[in-house]
């Protein structure tokens, strides 16, 4: 009796670094996040209290700020607007595509789909003045469209690119069985191949939504009042001499919100499309 | 008599008329002016800076009297930037007014994305008679002056570097008077040095608005130049080295640790705290200091001019202002707005009122009402004495920002400068290193070789 | 074989055809045609905005060869990649080495894990700016209560260093998932034959589950190498490109030639030069990997 609850101790005990191990690793990736998000809540002499102020009154200023002065909840429905549109158009014009590369047997099929690879890997700053002028002169500037149109382009590769390896898992043979009933290739793709690989969907999502809801660069020099998105926003609190932390702290809360929120729902499917699409390479 | 009568009528009626002229002409009013332009738009892109945000809670009486709507897009300086460029190269006409510095003209002007202004100050209908173009500080409006003397933009802020000292600190070490030349700097640096409270900082951090701002003034005050006679570039001579040595000198020896990555931030940062004797930098800062909820130096300080090099009395200066591109849809509406912004009434106003003190008008900086309102530390005074000193300097050009490539220039010479400072090359190594990339960008420009004065204005 | 197979075949081929035509358009639309015109630009010596521009072929590459600013900016561009990948893959491995096997609340750890992956670069670096202040920022107390008093993004020789450590504390979160899956999914059954055989945890480790894991590394470093090439928002806010040149990598000097000292055709050169590399990186990388999957 004695021995085995003494065993019983000891697991548990030599459990105790590997635990203490975790949080710590854990705490490494969402203190930061944590003290950021309360910045947002702390009046200006507790955030750059020296030391640093553990518990603080929290004050509601700084949002005030955000939102009744600056109008910081257009800049959020920009990015709203935009985000939403480039997942719908991405979906639309990527996930065919990427059935087709998976089932199709054409000629020069991998060099096409390390091309369309390449276009992911095109630095951002390179295709920033291309498209400004082009868009100038279709008199796209300061439109959500101008914005939708770029974040396409980075997006459609991935799409294509985790979609591929999602629909390449669905065995053949249950689309060839449904030919065999009398089913068309949209049919297939529809009814049986795509609800199969939903998980896939549910993860590129994420990934489109937050890569467009992120951008900063083509938002910054492509937007001036109209559609200007909240990254872009945030960044206009970093003044002269004096940088508003507090504000830019609760504008950046917000930006993350919805994204943190977004991922704790869906992690699973997350992290199952991340992981996928390598180690199917 | 009949002739009598007759000459008599004349006189009468030409005096009537006259008289009608006359009164129609000092009938001027922003009203009036703004007639043909009721209900426009003036879209404005400039960056945050606290004349601005002193210009804000006022512009709107403008809207009220002309029925001219502005409205502001307001960035961060180096976003703006960005912003300005590509809406300038696009040639997309979305902005009426732009910002325009030191640093812009002499590109704005060779690109021609400026309107000259010379046809809106001259045009009575848009220009009213107490406009006064004298009344700006000289260098001010100089700085937006292209070199075939176009105005290219209005002066909304102007500043000259300042010193800032300790008063308590020099007091402490019997040192009555803040020093004025280059050799009293040194010995008062010595004095009151300790590793503590250090005696100065300057800016080191390379950069054509960063350390090549504040040292650029050392060179001519060294009798250096930048060019020869002929477009090259006479960085390696005998007084830079002297003027580099001297600069980086008081930082490495009496400044804090760690002085060789320091931009304004730091300075102000540090003096703001408590934490250095004194400063050598902008303007604007003494509002900073004064200021109980950023300063724990409020009340313990002064403002002096800047100290005389041992051959010439050279200034670091700015100036903000905002131009007309070319390709504005609304240009009179524009004007309007900026003469309203510059005039003599509201620079003061906006000084005495919302403490937007760099102002750009000699009756704005005379005007008693307004040394008062920044007496704190004397900065007022000093600052209107300064400004006017520089404006007399025969020579502004303590860097050549006439030249569009500037910022290249700038920054090649800054590069050496920080390594100077840092230690990590010695003055000749790198004086010479900045020459040689200098010489290459005049090169490339297809200056070198042509006479200097071509290019000066 | 079945006539009726046959037409069946061309309509799914067709139809197939047609579902992959429109994004294949699009792409081309949206990266063939601004990638010329960039390759167009950098054969100019063209200033930003101006209408006049002079073809010169390949002078801007040439210059590129001489400029030491590029070669300064190439090198930090390789520097920070060592690092931040260096770092991300050697505490990655540590970290998901412990972690991959299931234990209570894996689900949470991997759940939280997430969060600095997906926050906008630019907030990190607002985030990350506002913490490493000297002295008032969290981190630089912290690090002053064991004695470490430096202004990281102020101190030329430590600013580089602070950028990978942003970037490894943002993008860590996906090393460790990644190779943590890879772990997953090779069979318990060898390690545990190795242990009944008297191998250590390392011994394990390096000699089992390392090799397996390899084609995981592979494309979870090329993943980091590129996007490490290509990031900008971090640098811009933290440091832009300083204190001096310390922080100006490829990406960044490009960026600043264009729109600071307005040299387009020359700026447009960097960048292309930029995406050349990525381009033979991957190449080299992935064509070594598929030897190697052969």
């Amino acid at each position: 009796m004695t021995s085995i609850r003494h065993r019983h101790y000891r697991r548990r005990l030599t459990r105790l670094p590997f635990y203490v191990f975790i949080i710590i690793v854990t705490a490494a990736f969402v203190f930061p996040i944590y003290w950021f998000i309360t910045t947002s809540f702390k009046n200006p002499v507790d955030i750059l209290s020296v030391p640093p102020s553990w518990l603080f009154k929290p004050i509601l200023k700084n949002y005030n700020e955000l939102f009744r002065v600056q109008r910081f909840q257009y800049n959020i429905l920009n990015s709203f607007i935009i985000s939403s549109s480039v997942v719908a158009l991405s979906f639309l014009l990527g996930v065919p595509a990427a059935y087709a590369l998976s089932r199709i047997s054409i000629q020069g099929k991998q060099t096409l789909y390390f091309w369309i690879l390449t276009s992911r890997m095109i630095p951002p700053m390179a295709l920033l003045v291309p498209f400004f002028m082009a868009f100038s002169k279709l008199r796209l500037l300061d439109t959500h469209i101008a914005l939708i149109i770029i974040y396409l382009t980075f997006n459609l590769a991935l799409v294509i690119w985790i979609m591929k390896t999602f629909f390449d898992d669905v065995p053949v043979s249950l689309e060839e069985a449904a030919v065999i009933d009398g089913c068309s290739t949209v049919g297939c793709f529809w009814k049986i191949s795509l609800p199969l690989v939903s998980p896939g969907l549910a993860a590129t999502t994420i990934f489109c939504w937050i890569m467009s809801w992120n951008e900063f660069l083509y938002a910054l020099v492509l937007t001036r009042r109209v559609a200007k998105t909240a990254p872009v926003a945030v960044t206009v609190f970093m003044r002269f001499i004096d940088i508003r932390w507090g504000t830019i702290a609760a504008g950046s809360t917000f930006i993350m919100l919805p994204i943190i929120i977004f991922s704790i729902v869906v992690n699973k499917y997350l992290i199952a499309g991340l992981v996928r699409g390598a180690l199917k390479e | 008599m009949k002739r009598k009568k007759l000459v008599l009528w004349l006189l009468s009626i030409m005096s009537v008329c006259l008289f009608v002229v006359s009164a129609q002409a000092q009938e001027w009013s922003w009203k009036k002016a703004a007639q043909p332009y009721k209900g426009e738009t003036v879209y404005v892109l400039v960056n945050f800076h606290p004349d601005i945000e002193a210009t804000l809670p006022i512009y709107k009486e403008f809207e009220q009297e002309t029925g001219i709507k502005v409205q502001f897009d307001l960035l961060v300086r180096r976003t703006m930037d960005i912003k300005a460029e590509t809406e300038l190269a696009a040639q997309s006409g979305a902005y009426d007014l732009m910002h325009i510095g030191l640093w812009k003209t002499a590109r704005y002007a060779k690109r021609d994305w400026a309107e000259p202004l010379g046809k809106y100050i001259n045009d009575p209908k848009l220009t009213g008679p107490d406009f006064d173009l004298d009344d700006f500080v000289y260098n001010a409006l100089r700085a937006l002056t292209d070199k075939d003397s176009k105005i290219r933009g209005l002066p909304w802020s102007t500043e000259t570097g300042l010193i800032y000292y300790r008063t308590d600190l020099l007091d402490k070490y019997g040192i009555a008077e803040p020093p004025k030349t280059f050799e009293e700097m040194k010995e008062v640096c010595k004095k009151v040095y300790t590793k503590d409270i250090p005696s100065i900082a300057l800016r080191s951090v390379r950069g054509y608005g960063v350390n090549m701002w504040s040292f650029g003034r050392y060179v001519g005050s060294f009798g250096g130049s930048y060019f020869d006679d002929f477009m090259r570039p006479t960085i390696n001579t005998e007084e830079w080295i002297k003027a580099t040595t001297f600069y980086a000198g008081l930082n490495q020896k009496y400044g804090p640790l760690g002085v060789g990555a320091y931009k304004h931030y730091e300075l102000v940062q540090d003096f703001s705290q408590g934490k250095l004797v004194m400063v050598e930098d902008a303007g604007p800062w003494g509002k900073v200091f004064n200021d109980p909820e950023k300063s724990t130096v409020v009340g313990k300080w002064k403002a002096a001019v800047l100290t005389k090099g041992p051959v010439k009395h050279r200034f670091s200066h700015y100036t903000h202002g905002l131009m007309i591109p070319r390709m504005a849809r609304n240009k009179e509406a524009a004007w309007l707005f900026l003469q309203y912004m510059t005039s003599k009434e509201f620079q003061l106003k906006r000084a005495l009122v919302f403490g937007g003190g760099s102002v750009t008008r000699t009756t704005a900086l005379e005007d008693p009402r307004y040394k008062i309102t920044f007496d704190f530390g004397g900065w007022g005074r000093v600052n209107a004495e300064s400004l006017a000193i520089a404006s007399k300097v025969e020579d502004p050009y303590f860097v050549p920002y006439y030249l569009p490539e500037y910022k290249e220039i700038g920054d090649s010479i800054g590069i050496a400068l920080q390594n100077i400072i840092t230690g990590d090359q010695s003055p000749e190594e790198a004086l010479n290193s900045a020459n040689k990339a200098v010489l290459e960008i005049l090169e490339e420009a297809g200056y070198a070789g042509k006479p200097t004065s071509q290019f000066r204005p | 074989m079945n006539p009726n197979s046959t037409t069946i075949m061309s309509e799914k081929r067709r139809t197939l055809l047609m579902m992959l035509t429109p994004a294949v358009v699009v792409l081309i639309l949206v990266t063939v045609f601004p990638l010329g015109y960039l390759f167009w630009t950098s054969l100019h010596k063209w200033e930003f905005g101006a209408a006049e521009k002079v073809f010169i072929l390949f002078g801007n590459f040439v210059k590129m060869a001489h400029d030491t600013r590029f070669w300064n900016s190439v090198l930090l561009a390789l520097s920070l990649i060592g690092m931040a990948v260096g770092l991300q893959i050697g505490i990655g491995l540590i970290v998901s080495e412990r972690l991959y096997r299931p234990f209570k609340g894996k689900n949470i750890v991997r759940m939280l894990l997430l969060l600095p992956m997906v926050s906008p670069p630019v907030v990190v670096g607002v985030m990350w700016r506002m913490f490493l202040q000297p002295r008032l920022g969290i981190v630089s107390y912290l690090l002053g209560l064991i004695g470490v008093k430096n202004p990281w993004l102020a101190n030329p020789k430590t600013a580089l260093f602070a950028i990978a450590a942003v970037d490894t504390w943002q993008w860590m979160p996906f090393v460790i998932l990644m190779l943590m899956a890879g772990l997953a999914s090779i069979p318990d059954e060898l390690s545990e034959a190795a242990q009944a055989d008297g191998a250590t945890q390392l011994q394990i480790f390096r000699y089992i589950l390392l090799p397996l894991l390899k084609p995981v590394i592979i494309i979870t470093v090329l993943f980091r190498v590129i996007d490490t090439l290509k990031v900008f928002p971090k640098i811009f806010i933290m440091t832009e490109g300083g204190p001096g040149t310390a922080t100006e990598i490829m990406n960044f000097y490009a960026f600043r030639t264009t729109f600071q000292y307005s040299r387009f055709g020359y700026g447009s050169a960097l960048s292309f030069t930029i995406f050349a590399v990525c381009i033979l990186l991957s190449i080299g990388i992935m064509s070594t990997f598929k030897v190697r999957s052969e």
